[in-house]
């Protein structure tokens, strides 16, 4: 058995560092801001922008021979720069001298499109810096996960995923853009001072939560957020539930005796207002996670994580920068289609027991003709061998 | 006796109805441009507008017409000229007179490109009847300066003559209806400087800014050369207009702000980056209190201590339309209660800093927490609470409303505080200036110095005086103008 890489290192994810403010709706959208008490300015990031529909990140091997590769639409990409002092840091698009390391990868020419060729999804381009994919750092862990498919050769399965594993594994997701009210409620959101992320609810289901270190790179990538990927269901979400139900704001007079009192009720009530704003996020925020850490920059660490999958209807997938006293720098998240989730509980349970069918499907309560149904149903009948059902 | 009560009670609900659909009406009609705002767009606020007129043009039509001079912005007067005459059947000839009246009034007050483009919309509607024609002809052989306005304002006052066949004196319809090679000389001087010019450039400059300007680019004259030159024949908005497009040709053109009105002094101090700010800021005091002042001549009351509540949320920027114009009306509001009230506190939402910056650097950031410095005012002790702001409250969204509810309960009975919103902008799906609270009497405005009207319409608003007072009102602004 292969194991899976991951470690608990973040037991479950906490918005440490940031405090949250009443939120700003627009049609179906709620976005909640995220302000950050204390800004010390070593950690940066900056956006670089790239203009080709397509881009290959080959995950494993050289650029020139890929062995395993990641395809998809990515609009920009993230520079990571930090300082280990504790001194503040010039973002990495203002810092002099760097116009040699500008260039990212390879564009070539495919047909009547271009295609950019990048070589990891993490690359280290500096001392101090690293360029990342934001969103694709999570969703490549997710889609290699059990990726190497049967490590024993059961003969209910396919050849093809005896040799090649699960490959080519592919997922849908849906472009900010294709969200109802996404764009306009990101262009007429009021920006706090200090305001270093959001959570967005489409709906009032969490959509994606997204931090940064700084306000000022907060600036920069808050209208960025609309081209990110975000779960297909939103688009149903967004087109059923036009307006979310307003929360009351209520004050209540009984303790009220002069006007201090007055300013302390109102300031309990917003930050309780905003409290529950975020706790309506509870399907991620506080909820456990398996972690698996992806790249080391001196004291933050660049980490993937999945919810646990024990429950059936929402997970999310997501990166983060943690400080290594705990507070969250950046932060990004994807909810995962129902889909997903199916298969990747059904892929959980295979690798659990060896690829073996019958243990797994005895772990599920379930019978294996049965387990295989719900395979072909969760997309990966491209696993079974024609005919599976008399092996079993 | 049962009946009375109930007449009495359809009565009570149709004066209530009639009072806000007024006020709605009116506050509308001060704040509406049907330009782009922050949160609609240009579209939306033309199909609102237009549906609003239609309904006050049906029910009260009289209101509606006396409307004219209640002091609401130009858009809304175009709008009801054009209305008034495009429906008129059925009315009697009592009223026709009435609207007439307001109607010559009304074209008369507005600046002359507005009177020309409301005239103009007639054209390009086709409305024509005998009073149309009549209207247009005393308009136009009404001007002062015909010459001038034969100039300046050729294609419109071509085809608004064409429209209602009004005959002109025989050199302004040559002008007007005959090429050049058919004018010969002139006896009018201003029309005969306006032939000769097209033939010798230093004639330009003895013609109006707009006229000389095409010409000028017949003679192929520099822009730098130009603007040097007719500086003396630019108005003060001309050139007001032209100070940083002729600045970037080397052309200084000295603006006096003291001679500015207190909007668009403001437009400008809100337009201004923080440098040229610092640079001239005992200046732009000064013009502000001078501003101020001439708009307070006009104002009969004064206040006592009035509170301010500013939005300077990043929402008060609007839209490219019309940049930061509900910042700026805040910025004014500031400057107008300096000169008509006792003392003045200040309430930004985000404030512009510490005590010793600039108070004029504010700048649209930031989300609208408009109950914290609402907490702050009345921590004053005020007799006034005026809030400037557009009505979309987000830190917490109905903050306001409560903190609100909450005092009245607590310290209302004590204190007779008198609470205004003033709103800059109109809500084209509520038909509506958007109010913060329910408990807060809202009304629009588009100027600065409207901001007293405003608040005694408030008034009218929050029922304290009835449709009658609010007709002898209009009626006696009427009769001042």
């Amino acid at each position: 058995m292969k194991a899976r890489n991951t470690k608990r290192i973040l037991d479950y994810l906490e918005l440490r560092g940031l405090t949250a403010a009443p939120s700003q709706v627009w049609g179906a959208v709620r976005l909640v801001p995220l302000i950050r008490e204390e800004v010390r300015g070593d950690l940066r990031l900056g956006l670089r922008p790239y203009a080709e529909r397509l881009t290959h990140v080959t995950v494993k091997g050289l650029p020139a021979e890929p062995k395993t590769q990641y395809t998809s639409f990515i609009p920009h990409g993230l520079i990571v720069s930090w300082k280990n002092s504790d001194e503040p840091l010039a973002n990495w698009q203002t810092q002099l001298g760097l116009h040699k390391k500008k260039k990212d990868g390879k564009v070539v020419q495919r047909g009547w499109y271009e295609a950019r060729h990048l070589h990891r999804v993490v690359k280290k381009i500096d001392r101090r810096a690293v360029r990342m994919l934001p969103m694709h750092t999570a969703m490549e862990g997710f889609l290699a996960m059990h990726f190497g498919g049967p490590d024993v050769a059961y003969s209910y399965y396919s050849s093809q995923s005896l040799r090649h594993g699960l490959s080519p594994r592919t997922e849908y997701a849906l472009s900010g853009e294709g969200i109802p009210d996404l764009g306009e409620a990101l262009r007429l959101f009021e920006r706090h001072p200090n305001q270093c992320g959001v959570l967005i609810y489409v709906a009032d289901v969490l959509a994606s939560a997204f931090v940064v270190p700084h306000p000022v790179d907060y600036a920069y990538m808050h209208d960025a957020l609309v081209l990110d990927m975000y779960g297909d269901v939103f688009w149903n979400y967004g087109m059923m539930w036009r307006e979310p139900s307003p929360f009351e704001f209520e004050l209540s007079g009984d303790d009220v005796g002069t006007l201090d009192d007055l300013r302390a009720a109102f300031e309990t009530a917003r930050a309780e207002l905003a409290d529950f704003e975020v706790s309506m996020g509870r399907d991620l925020i506080g909820r456990e996670l398996w972690t698996e850490r992806v790249y080391r920059m001196g004291k933050f660490e660049l980490e993937r994580f999945i919810t646990d999958l024990t429950d059936e209807d929402t997970n999310h997938i997501g990166e983060s920068i943690v400080r290594r006293d705990g507070t969250l720098e950046y932060l990004k998240t994807f909810r995962l289609s129902a889909q997903m989730v199916k298969k990747g509980r059904l892929l959980h349970a295979l690798a659990e027991h060896e690829w073996d069918l019958h243990r797994a499907a005895e772990s599920r309560f379930m019978s294996p003709l049965e387990f295989r149904d719900r395979m072909v149903r969760a997309g990966l009948a491209f696993l079974l061998r024609h005919g599976a059902a008399t092996r079993l | 006796m049962v009946q009375a009560t109930h007449t009495q009670q359809a009565e009570e609900t149709l004066n209530r109805i009639e009072r806000e659909d007024i006020t709605n009406f009116l506050a509308s009609c001060m704040a509406a441009t049907r330009q782009d705002e922050f949160y609609s767009s240009e579209l939306a606020h033309h199909v609102s507008l237009a549906f609003l007129h239609d309904y006050m043009l049906v029910n009260y039509r009289d209101l509606y017409a006396r409307a004219l001079t209640a002091g609401i912005n130009l858009l809304n007067q175009r709008m009801i000229i054009v209305n008034l005459l495009r429906w008129s059947r059925g009315i009697s000839p009592e009223r026709r007179v009435l609207e007439g009246r307001l109607i010559a009034r009304a074209l008369d007050q507005m600046p002359a490109p507005q009177a020309y483009r409301t005239l103009r919309e007639l054209v390009r509607r086709r409305i024509t009847s005998r009073r149309v024609r009549a209207i247009i002809r005393d308009f136009v052989t009404g001007r002062p300066n015909l010459p001038l306005h034969v100039l300046k304002y050729r294609p419109a006052l071509k085809a608004i003559v064409k429209h209602a066949h009004v005959r002109l004196d025989e050199e302004s319809q040559l002008i007007l209806f005959h090429p050049l090679s058919k004018w010969g000389k002139l006896k009018t001087p201003l029309y005969e400087t306006f032939r000769k010019a097209h033939y010798n450039k230093s004639m330009i400059y003895e013609l109006p800014m707009t006229v000389a300007e095409g010409l000028a680019s017949r003679h192929r004259i520099p822009r730098r050369i130009f603007l040097e030159r007719i500086q003396d024949h630019m108005t003060a908005r001309e050139k007001q207009r032209a100070q940083r497009s002729a600045r970037a040709v080397g052309v200084d053109l000295s603006v006096n702000l003291q001679r500015m009105s207190l909007t668009r002094l403001s437009l400008y101090v809100a337009s201004m980056s923080n440098e040229e700010l610092d640079a001239t800021t005992p200046q732009l005091d000064r013009a502000m209190a001078a501003a101020a002042a001439r708009a307070s001549s006009k104002i009969a009351r004064r206040y006592g201590r009035v509170a301010l509540v500013l939005d300077s949320s990043y929402s008060s920027s609007s839209s490219r339309a019309k940049k930061n114009r509900p910042l700026a009306i805040a910025m004014g509001a500031v400057a107008l209660f300096r000169a008509i009230s006792e003392s003045v506190s200040v309430h930004w939402t985000h404030a512009p800093g510490r005590s010793n910056v600039n108070p004029w650097r504010v700048r649209p950031r930031g989300q609208s927490n408009l109950a914290r410095p609402l907490l702050d005012a009345l921590a004053t002790s005020p007799d006034h609470v005026i809030v400037v702001s557009d009505g979309y409250e987000n830190d917490p969204c109905g903050g306001v409303d409560q903190v609100l509810k909450i005092w009245q309960e607590r310290f209302g009975r004590g204190a007779k505080i008198e609470f205004v919103q003033i709103n800059p902008v109109f809500d084209p799906t509520t038909y509506s200036t958007k109010a913060l609270s329910e408990r807060l009497p809202v009304f629009g405005v588009r100027d600065v110095e409207d901001i007293p009207l405003a608040c005694a319409l408030a008034r009218f608003a929050a029922g304290v005086v009835d449709m009658k007072y609010l007709i002898r009102l209009l009626d006696a602004r009427a009769e001042a103008a």
